[in-house]
């Protein structure tokens, strides 16, 4: 044993792991906390994955090269497809691309950072992948895997193509651009199936061996473009299978379109680089005030910002000294700074309520249950509501003050429900119906007539073919409901005062804050940022 | 409203998961090192288990073993990863030819070669058994096997391993 222990330490010599991995580690559940928070109460409906394959060759890539037409300014979304700016790094490259909202999530996989990335959508559950992309250089071990066997040699798309086991080939190979760099298209058919899980049909003559490694089936069809990048190849698949019956194609080639190299600002031109005030009628943008940017920590997990009725003080989440999330209060020019939670494991998702006095959040008892308290700002005295077992409850009062709008059910299913301020049993709010199979992230309009919602499934009144989910508007009642676009929304803020607007963001950073009217349905993208409320009829405080 | 109690508990809590991922990170590393061939991928499966544990610090950091939990943890992420990916990341461990193995025995690049030229069952067993110092039920527990076959994966391993650095017993 120790010779052989000997011979272990050998290979580990040199090693040192990271410095600031403990951090690393923090800010990973913080992320992943955040995720969570996002992701609760929107269901997941169709997949598609998208991928890039990272390829370095030598040569640095180059962040100061201008790419050439085309692709100057990203291409505009098609009607009724709302975008997600992300941007991601892989080795040396960073690019950004335009994700349709609808359905889709980034997957963070933990290999991300280094190799891979992929985004996803689903209607049938993440094993049933409708499409796919990836980004990622991981080598592929021809001495293990059986599918070896079916990986062509060829050093060019043509060639890997004329030896792709059980395809047709359906379009190409053309020369065209991505992101203003030569690339290489072709699409492929599947008609035969590869016999092995993956159906791996392509790769290249890099020493470290590569695959793209989708399932393909019978009926798939596959898309893939080479990038060339100075030293560098990017390699991108889609796969789309015979069940994307919807319009994928067009959100592929959105995607496609949208790539762009190098670091991509995360707020508009000009915009501050920490939460501000964007007035909607000048275009100011004014930071808020240094104490409550402070008092922020730096945590993505801050913010969650709430206004109060008379537009004097801002209800946010801030961690405490222990590093966990409270509520704090401040008045709006930052001034008055002070906790009022001090929950045992978290206070999140402050709302006000119409009168001012009180505040609603999602937090913990000292049992440690999850529930939604409603707190007297004046005297710091909290009341349990009700339990909600899950996070992104997200609650709002109503406009009269008696009851709480909450997102309950489960992550899968999640439903829009409301229960008295007094306690009590709840009940659901908003019977989804007409093909949309759950509701979530809502809040009622000012005047109580009208209430949005998020809501998944294949709407019967054919708007869109497909919700994964979609933003709606309908009567209080459930009635009357139509999709409105956007996305996500923070309830505490959703609606303007005067209740003709909502606005709505992604939760990431650099996504589209989108400002819509209610009556038209017209909307603009107002700002880019992760959220933001409404704190007056002209203005917005943006969450960066 | 506050709990001056569950604070005090909290912030102990917390502590202890620093004080426990400052005593167990490097050894984690090292082992999954020794499993995966690649440093930056042992410390993003590092990482990531802790990140677990950290999650779950209340309930892990009262078991009798939490250092148990994390490198089950990590064996588990790993064997998904592989699952998943259905690719084989060994970028620096692809198959070794024979002409590379002797003349430069001892060095750490060969004894990663060699380890990873072990099949996935014989390396983990290996790895659990002589570098993290598991007795072989907990290393049968971890890897979700009997101990013997544990046994008979490390006799198999610790053969191999000679053989390739031709070192003799």
């Amino acid at each position: 044993l120790s010779d052989t222990r000997e011979l272990l330490r050998r290979g580990v010599e040199g090693f040192e792991p990271m410095p600031d991995a403990f951090e690393r580690v923090l800010r990973r559940r913080d992320r992943k906390r955040r995720n969570q928070r996002i992701t609760a109460g929107v269901v997941g409906i169709a997949v598609f994955v998208a991928a890039v394959w990272v390829v370095t060759t030598g040569g640095a890539f180059d962040r100061t090269q201008t790419p050439a037409a085309p692709g100057a300014s990203p291409s505009p979304a098609p009607a009724g497809i709302d975008l997600q700016e992300l941007e991601r790094t892989v080795g040396d490259v960073t690019f950004s691309f335009s994700v349709p909202i609808t359905g889709w999530e980034a997957f963070e996989g933990y290999w991300e950072p280094k190799d891979a990335i992929s985004i996803n959508k689903s209607i049938v559950g993440p094993q049933d992948a409708e499409a796919m992309f990836f980004w990622t250089s991981f080598p592929y071990d021809e001495r293990t895997d059986p599918c070896a066997r079916l990986l062509p040699s060829g050093t060019d798309l043509a060639a890997a193509v004329a030896t792709a086991p059980g395809t047709e080939l359906v379009e190409g190979p053309s020369d065209v651009t991505v992101g203003g760099y030569p690339a290489n298209h072709v699409v492929l058919s599947v008609r035969e199936d590869l016999g092995c899980d993956p159906g791996f049909f392509y790769t290249w003559d890099d020493p470290a061996g590569g695959a793209l490694f989708p399932s393909t089936t019978v009926g798939d069809t596959i898309r893939v473009w080479i990038v060339h990048v100075d030293g560098t190849r990017l390699f991108l698949e889609a796969v789309t299978t015979e069940q994307a019956d919807f319009d994928l194609e067009q959100e592929i080639e959105q995607i496609i379109r949208s790539i762009r190299f190098g670091d991509t600002p995360t707020t508009f031109p000009g915009a501050p680089q920490v939460d501000y005030v964007l007035d909607l009628n000048t275009g100011a943008m004014t930071p808020l005030p240094e104490a409550i940017i402070r008092s922020l920590g730096g945590s993505v997990l801050s913010g969650s910002y709430a206004v109060s009725p008379d537009d004097s003080m801002l209800a946010y989440v801030a961690p405490d000294d222990d590093g966990r999330l409270q509520v704090f209060v401040a008045n709006l020019d930052g001034s008055g700074i002070r906790q009022v939670t001090y929950d045992p494991v978290e206070a999140i998702s402050p709302a006000w309520s119409p009168d001012g006095m009180r505040i609603v959040h999602e937090g913990y008892s000292s049992g440690g249950a999850r529930g939604l308290f409603v707190l007297d700002v004046a005297t710091g005295e909290a009341t349990k509501v009700i339990d909600v077992p899950k996070p992104g409850a997200s609650p709002t009062f109503t406009p009269d003050g008696s009851s709480i709008v909450y997102t309950g059910g489960t992550n899968q299913q999640p439903e829009l429900r409301i229960v008295p301020v007094k306690g009590g049993p709840s009940s659901l709010l908003v019977e989804p119906g007409g093909g949309i199979v759950d509701s979530g992230n809502g809040s009622i309009s000012p005047d109580g007539s009208l209430v949005t919602y998020l809501g998944g499934g294949f709407p019967e009144s054919g708007e869109v073919e497909h919700c994964g989910p979609c933003r709606f508007v309908a009567n209080a009642d459930g009635t009357g409901k139509r999709v409105i676009g956007g996305w996500m929304a923070n309830p505490a803020g959703t609606w303007s005062p005067d209740g003709s607007r909502i606005v709505t963001g992604t939760g990431n950073p650099g996504g589209a804050i989108w400002v819509i009217d209610v009556a038209t349905g017209e909307r603009e993208q107002a700002a880019r940022g992760r959220m933001a409320i409404w704190l007056d009829n002209h203005t917005l405080l943006v969450e960066v | 409203m506050r709990d001056v109690t569950l604070q005090v508990e909290g912030q102990t809590a917390a502590r202890d998961f620093e004080s426990f991922f400052r005593a167990e990170y490097r050894s984690l590393c090292q082992a999954l090192l020794l499993l995966v061939g690649d440093a930056f991928e042992a410390e993003e499966i590092a990482q990531e288990a802790m990140t677990r544990v950290l999650e779950r610090w209340d309930r892990v950091g009262a078991m009798d073993s939490p250092t148990g939990y994390a490198y089950r943890t990590a064996l588990n992420l790993h064997r998904k990863r592989i699952r998943r990916l259905a690719i084989r990341a060994r970028r620096r461990l692809a198959p070794v030819p024979v002409g590379d193995i002797g003349p430069e025995a001892g060095d750490r690049q060969d004894v990663r070669r060699a380890v990873a030229s072990l099949p996935d069952g014989q390396r983990a067993a290996l790895i659990l058994v002589d570098w993290l110092d598991m007795d072989t039920e907990e290393a049968a527990r971890a890897l979700g096997i009997e101990p013997a076959s544990v046994r008979v994966r490390l006799h198999r391993a610790r053969s191999s391993l000679r053989d390739a650095l031709e070192v003799t017993p």
